[in-house]
Order: C-alpha cells, then sequence, then structure tokens
C-alpha cells in the first residue's frame, strides 16, 4: 500500500521499493540517482514508506547522492517509520536531510 | 534457545538480511523487547556489512561464523571472518558539518552505530582470525 501525498513543486519524487534498504539493495540505486543527478534533478522527494529497515549501506545512497548534487541539492525524506527515523537520529543525518515520518506530508 | 550458530561460506550483503532474520527469531524465542531486537539487529547488520566491505573486501567470497548466545542479563553477537583485519581499533567517530556537503562522511557509520548502541565491543585479530565479539545488556 503507498500512500498519496503532495509533491512540492520542483521536487521529483523516487520511491524505495525495497523493504529493507540494505547492502543488498543500495547499489542498484545508487547508480539510478548518479544517472537522475548527472540528467540535472537537483531536488528529490524520497518515499520510504515501502522501507522496514535501513542501514547505513543505504544510508550511504543518499550521502553520496546529496554531494553529487551540490550546493543546489534539497532532499526530503518521508514515510519513514520509527526505527528508521531513529537510525537518522543516531547518525545524526537528519541535519541534513529533511525527515519526515510515515502519516505526516507537510 | 540459548545459543545459535550462522555460518555464510561465500555470498556478501544479502546474507545481512538472512542474518538479521536469524536474530529477530532468536530474540522472539527469548522473549527479548521489540526496542532491543531492533538496536541488536543494526549491530549484526553494520558489523557484517563491515566483513563483507573491508574484511573480504566486496569480493563475495570468505567464510563468516556468526554465534548469538544469551547471557544472564545480556545477549552476545559474535562474528568471525578470515579477512583482512582491521586496521585501527580507535573509537569510531562521527563528526562532520552539515553545511558542508562535499566533505559529508559516507563510510564509517556502521562502527559508530555499533559503539553508540552496544554496551561491550572487543575485536581481536588472532591466526588470521579475526573476531568482532558484542554485548548488550538487556
Amino acid at each position: 500500500m503507498s500512500e498519496k501525498f503532495a509533491v512540492p513543486a520542483g521536487f521529483s519524487l523516487i520511491t524505495i521499493d525495497a523493504s529493507r534498504f540494505t547492502g543488498s539493495s543500495a547499489h542498484e540505486y545508487k547508480i539510478k540517482l548518479e544517472e537522475l543527478i548527472s540528467c540535472g534533478y537537483r531536488k528529490i522527494i524520497f518515499d520510504l514508506s515501502r522501507v522496514e529497515y535501513i542501514d547505513s549501506m543505504g544510508l550511504s545512497v543518499f550521502l553520496s547522492a546529496i554531494k553529487s548534487a551540490g550546493e543546489d541539492g534539497e532532499f526530503i525524506i518521508t514515510g519513514v517509520n520509527a526505527g528508521i527515523a531513529r537510525i537518522f537520529a543516531l547518525t545524526r543525518l537528519d541535519r541534513i536531510f529533511k525527515v519526515k515520518p510515515a502519516g505526516n506530508h507537510n | 534457545m540459548n545459543e545459535v550458530c550462522i555460518t555464510f561460506q561465500s555470498g556478501g550483503y544479502e546474507n545481512t538480511d538472512k542474518a538479521a532474520l536469524v536474530l529477530r527469531q532468536f530474540c522472539s524465542e527469548n522473549n527479548i523487547l521489540s526496542a532491543e531486537t531492533d538496536k541488536l539487529e543494526i549491530c549484526l547488520v553494520e558489523a557484517l556489512n563491515n566483513v563483507y566491505e573491508h574484511s573480504y573486501e566486496n569480493s563475495g567470497e570468505g567464510n563468516v561464523e556468526i554465534k548469538l548466545s544469551l547471557l544472564e542479563r545480556a545477549i552476545r553477537i559474535e562474528i568471525s571472518d578470515n579477512g583482512k583485519a582491521r586496521s585501527s581499533l580507535k573509537p569510531a567517530v562521527l563528526e562532520f558539518d552539515p553545511e558542508d556537503i562535499e566533505n559529508l562522511p559516507e563510510g564509517g557509520m556502521g562502527l559508530y552505530l555499533i559503539e553508540s548502541i552496544m554496551d561491550e565491543t572487543r575485536y581481536t585479530s588472532i591466526n588470521n582470525r579475526n573476531t568482532l565479539n558484542m554485548i548488550k545488556n538487556i
């Protein structure tokens, strides 16, 4: 079940379609994101509502992409469950990305 | 069930998902709270990521042994491999300036998470066998 929410103007939506966003799926997304960013996409909203678990390999996908996007880059990570929100807080990556819990689309 | 062993003879990151499943089962059978189970899962997955990325350098080869043990008031996770030993035993630090996008870290998060969550971690490398011992009080 995917949640519906408004994508802010100028943003592109990417859905992470993996229940575990870990080393086994991260590499594929890293490559896809590099392609998108090289095509000029800089503002991206990531829908994580299908993701149950993320590890450091998944987190590093966002980190390497925001580095490639440079100063114009802006990522919003939405649909995160409590466990994923905790990982962003523990690594303090919530200071870099706007992280929004599931059900909060504002 | 107070002890479970998992052995992977080869493979890579997909094994972390399989091992996490066994850990969740082990915790559920031993009535470990789900908040504690989540923390243990982070540490197990990150330790295995490090084995596959650093010890076996993403080769997809290499033996890994995992032992989960229920102690009196703690859970112990022991992970051994025959790969390259860690070059530094310094505590992991994760410091960055969120405004300085160019210099954001992409590695080192796993060890930082493990050391933040676990009550005790010990790493040894003896006779080409590396072992990470992690204990979480419950």
